[in-house]
């Protein structure tokens, strides 16, 4: 039975914590107890282990979402606001509140335009210092858009009670996207021009319960007239 | 480095400034969130803490208190929190599919899902006192002085519980074939 105090300096050394002052009497002691290395070696293992645990990647909208909620605060449940809103100037693009309470908010960013890359939503309002591309995050649905006036891909992002649709689009003129989930709408245009300058790439985030079932609605528009329509669905989740 | 730039972080969040706030989102997200995760094991309900910890931080920037280190106050709420939820799981039935998604990690080589998937099963186990200080050192590198701050403990008893925990945790990981 090894003394509480050694195990103690055992346990500092193998943390990198032990003292100067202690490191030669855990050597006597290590020297005269031969037992306290299996200790120490059990110890050492156990942290070898530990370390072969990778940090897990947060969900790509975690960050959107928090800046979300401090730029723009969610409204109660139920409050009143308009149904239809068009882009505005700024690096905010879009901020609503539903009624109804199916959507507690829907906001859309405009992020960088990196066309091809994957979402990165911690470009949000590019403020970003450090930034950890969410390359290896997978959206639940998406659909690629292939026009004469558009192209690119639209995907959905999702985690508990919040979904991203990333539109990761390059217009060759200009293009409105209308959202429409559960009879509640966002407009939107000014997407990357292909071939040229950088312009605008959105992320919408939609957020609050409920938001399973019903699709999202994407309608492509030029001079007012429709001229494609795609869907995204939210697979149910696993969680009651 | 870090401790001073967090400073100045902060006192420019406290002056309304919110690119310093997106600042240290972007320092402390995974973090934060990669303890939540290792002390609930659910990803959800870890982002669901993480993103009430970030909250709850910007809504109180103006009670913290700059002699302490921001990280160790950050990583207190968010372990609090993961706390809250523990506390919260033991009034509920469990949740279908409550398991750890590994999948957007750097883990492409099954071996080391494998180990992640049994360490967390593992950590599950140990009591959440002895979870957390398992957590802060190994898992966010803290010292024992830092796992003090963070816990509000003595030193003392943050060694005392981390010992114990490792013991529980090898056992654990013994039972389950991986030591």
């Amino acid at each position: 039975m090894i003394n509480e105090k050694y195990l103690e300096l055992i346990q500092a050394e193998v943390d990198g914590e032990l003292p100067d002052q202690d490191r030669a009497e855990l050597s006597r002691f290590m020297l005269a107890n031969p037992d306290a290395h299996a200790v120490r070696d059990e110890l050492k293992c156990l942290c070898s282990t530990l370390e072969q645990v990778r940090p897990a990647e947060p969900p790509p909208e975690l960050r959107a979402s928090i800046l979300a909620a401090v730029r723009v605060p969610a409204p109660a449940v139920g409050s009143r606001s308009p149904r239809s809103f068009q882009s505005q100037s700024g690096a905010l693009r879009y901020a609503a509140a539903f009624a109804g309470g199916l959507i507690v908010s829907a906001i859309a960013f405009q992020v960088a335009s990196d066309r091809g890359s994957a979402l990165d939503v911690s470009d949000v309002a590019g403020t970003m210092v450090s930034q950890d591309p969410v390359s290896r995050s997978r959206p639940v649905d998406s659909v690629h858009v292939s026009l004469d006036q558009v192209s690119g891909t639209v995907s959905l992002f999702r985690s508990s009670s919040m979904r991203v649709v990333d539109f990761d689009l390059a217009a060759r003129e200009p293009v409105e996207v209308v959202v429409v989930h559960d009879g509640q709408e966002a407009r939107f245009s000014g997407f990357a021009q292909s071939g040229g300058a950088a312009a605008q790439r959105y992320a919408l985030v939609l957020d609050g319960p409920g938001l399973e079932g019903a699709p999202i609605e994407i309608r492509f528009l030029t001079a007012g007239a429709v001229i494609h329509n795609e869907s995204l669905k939210v697979p149910p989740s696993n969680r009651q | 480095m870090n401790e001073d730039s967090d400073g100045i972080l902060v006192q420019r969040c406290r002056e309304g400034d919110s690119r310093a706030f997106a600042a240290l989102l972007g320092r402390y997200e995974k973090p934060v969130f990669n303890a939540a995760l290792r002390m609930l094991r659910n990803p959800e309900d870890a982002r669901d803490v993480a993103q009430t910890v970030f909250l709850k931080a910007y809504e109180h920037l103006a009670d913290y208190d700059p002699k302490y280190r921001f990280y160790s106050w950050i990583y207190r709420i968010a372990l609090n929190e993961s706390i809250n939820v523990l506390n919260g799981r033991k009034r509920l039935v469990p949740i279908a599919g409550d398991e750890v998604d590994e999948r957007r990690g750097a883990d492409d080589d099954v071996e080391s899902e494998q180990v992640s998937h049994r360490v967390q099963a593992a950590l599950m186990t140990i009591k959440p006192e002895y979870r957390a200080v398992i957590v802060l050192k190994h898992f966010l590198d803290m010292s024992y002085e830092d796992i003090g701050e963070i816990l509000e403990l003595p030193e003392k008893t943050v060694k005392s519980r981390l010992f114990t925990g490792r013991q529980l945790l090898k056992d654990a990981l013994q039972t389950s074939g991986i030591l």
